[in-house]
């Protein structure tokens, strides 16, 4: 088709129409064929036939990276920025260091709800206690056996930190302690300066992990009747003991561990 | 008859749709007084997770709700009335009062309450099993089972949706519960003497657990369907009592608490604690199919 086309563009070019008509005429030379410009085609190559090769394994796509964040400073809440509500749940152990050592350590838990502007809070403590136990054996095994019981109030303060943000607790606490009278567990009770310390970790937007340990600096109120102190065990007659009415109330601590919520 | 009563209870909780059935044996001294000797509870626990019996009770509050609603005013009126009695040769004069109470309803409210009750009622219905937040359970202890202990629990749960915290989810519940427990046969020493000396007195007794409690639980929700909880518990009916001067237990039991699903069924292990003492505590192990 190409070839023909051609041809035929070469025989007009070679008689072109005079303007008028007026000329002689004279014999056309004979009408030779244009040589072609055109070279031939080369042979038209098919195309191979479709090899069909195993499809590649299919390898999982890249994990979509998130899209870094802009940069410029997202209007996000700072950590503890603000102010809002703080709801805790706390375990261990509780105990008093010296005294008249009749009670050994307890375990125990602790709830607290509290109130944070910024990096203070004022939380309050409740339902916190800890079951101390006679150090006896027999004593214990009688059941002999009553709660360190703490409720307090007080200002924490957040220190900035980096995984670990320390802090300081200082408040009021009222207490209650086991004591042995007329051989039945009766409380102690006794009010005084908390003075703690800690860590807290943050392992969530609002969730805290944390570690505490509080002190109490109490002043007792001693129950009516002389305390049984310094028991002796023996298997023939009991357990007999120093009574006393001004039983030492030492140091009573806890060392806990919980969770905090914070709003 | 007892026991075959129990075990087409057990078996019809299993089979039903969102409900289930385990059974729990738990070894300790919690729930007693000190001094309190230990013993086993074995019970059977049934389960109903957005089931019927869930449902019908969210629905029965819903219903009081909107009959609490419809109420226009509440009037009472009171009548009295003087009469001559007399008895072994002497007379007295008695007013008896008789308060009659009428409840009127305004039909508007009426209708409005009707409306939310229908709304919530198909609210209810159209909330699939596994979604509903809602769980009954009912622990049944019998000394049939093999263990010293006899009695009931039950809680009634709200199950918030878990949150994730790290790579855990956090889920907070909160419910109702009450119960009674009888521990057969056990022994409880108490001291007797002064402030000198004292020597323990031993003695055989059924001890009592009685049980109004507003349970919280906090869950942690691990990989592989399993999860951790602790669940602080206030029974009030310990609380009442102490305040009143009673001589009771003041049991406040605290869960620590493992479960795992394999498909419907389930593991748990929990320890019981009064207030976290490790010195009344109980450990139980629980088995069962749960849908």
């Amino acid at each position: 088709m190409t070839l023909a086309l051609v041809a035929a563009a070469g025989v007009a070019h070679a008689q072109p129409a005079p303007p008028g008509g007026s000329l002689p005429i004279e014999p056309a030379p004979p009408i030779e064929p244009a040589p072609s410009v055109v070279e031939p085609p080369p042979p038209v190559v098919e195309p191979p036939p479709p090899v069909v090769e195993p499809a590649p394994p299919v390898e999982p796509a890249p994990p979509v990276e998130p899209a870094p964040p802009p940069p410029t400073v997202a209007p996000t809440r700072p950590l503890l920025a603000g102010r809002g509500a703080v709801f805790g749940l706390e375990l261990g152990l509780g105990a008093a260091l010296g005294g008249d050592g009749m009670f050994g350590a307890g375990t125990g838990k602790a709830f607290l709800v509290g109130y944070r502007v910024e990096r203070w809070v004022f939380e309050f403590r409740f339902g916190e206690s800890y079951d101390q136990a006679a150090q006896a054996a027999r004593l214990a095994a009688a059941g002999a056996r009553g709660p360190l019981s703490v409720t307090s109030g007080g200002f924490r303060r957040i220190f900035s930190g980096g995984r670990l943000s320390p802090e300081l607790f200082v408040g009021g606490a009222r207490l209650e302690r086991p004591l042995l009278v007329d051989a039945k567990v009766v409380p102690q009770h006794g009010v005084g300066l908390a003075l703690g310390g800690g860590v807290a970790i943050p392992i969530g937007p609002t969730v805290r992990w944390t570690v505490e340990a509080r002190g109490y600096l109490a002043r007792w109120d001693n129950p009516p009747g002389p305390a049984s102190t310094a028991p002796v065990d023996d298997p023939g007659t009991g357990v007999t003991f120093t009574p006393t009415v001004e039983p030492d109330g030492g140091l009573p601590f806890t060392l806990t561990t919980g969770l905090k919520l914070v709003l | 008859m007892r026991a075959g009563g129990l075990a087409a209870l057990v078996t019809l909780a299993a089979l039903a749709t969102g409900c289930g059935a385990t059974v729990a044996t738990t070894s300790g001294t919690a729930l007693v007084a000190p001094g309190t000797s230990g013993g086993v509870t074995n019970t059977v626990r049934l389960y109903d997770r957005g089931g019927p019996v869930s449902r019908t009770i969210l629905r029965t509050v819903a219903a009081l709700g909107a009959a609490s609603a419809a109420v226009d005013h509440v009037e009472r009126t009171s009548t009295s009335y003087t009469a001559v009695e007399c008895s072994g040769g002497s007379c007295a004069e008695v007013t008896y009062t008789t308060t009659t109470t009428t409840t009127y309803v305004d039909p508007a409210k009426a209708a409005a309450a009707a409306a939310a009750y229908q709304r919530f009622s198909d609210q209810i219905a159209a909330t699939p099993y596994r979604d509903f937040p809602f769980e009954t359970v009912l622990d049944i202890a019998s000394r049939d089972l093999g263990g010293d202990t006899s009695g009931w629990n039950v809680w009634f749960w709200y199950h918030g949706s878990p949150r994730p915290v790290g790579a855990v989810g956090l889920a907070l519940s909160a419910g109702l519960a009450g119960g009674h427990l009888h521990f057969h046969d056990r022994t409880r020493t108490t001291l007797a003497g002064t402030s000198a000396a004292v020597v323990p007195v031993t003695e055989q007794l059924t001890a009592e657990h009685a049980y109004v409690g507003t349970p919280v639980r906090v869950t942690m929700y691990l990989r592989g369907n399993l999860s951790l909880y602790v669940q602080p518990d206030l029974n009030w009916a310990s609380t009442l009592g102490r305040l009143s001067g009673d001589e009771v237990v003041d049991a406040n039991p605290w869960r620590l608490g493992a479960r795992a699903r394999l498909g419907r069924f389930e593991l748990g292990a929990e320890l019981v604690t009064d207030g976290m003492s490790v010195h009344a505590r109980s450990l139980g192990a629980e088995v069962g199919l749960v849908y």
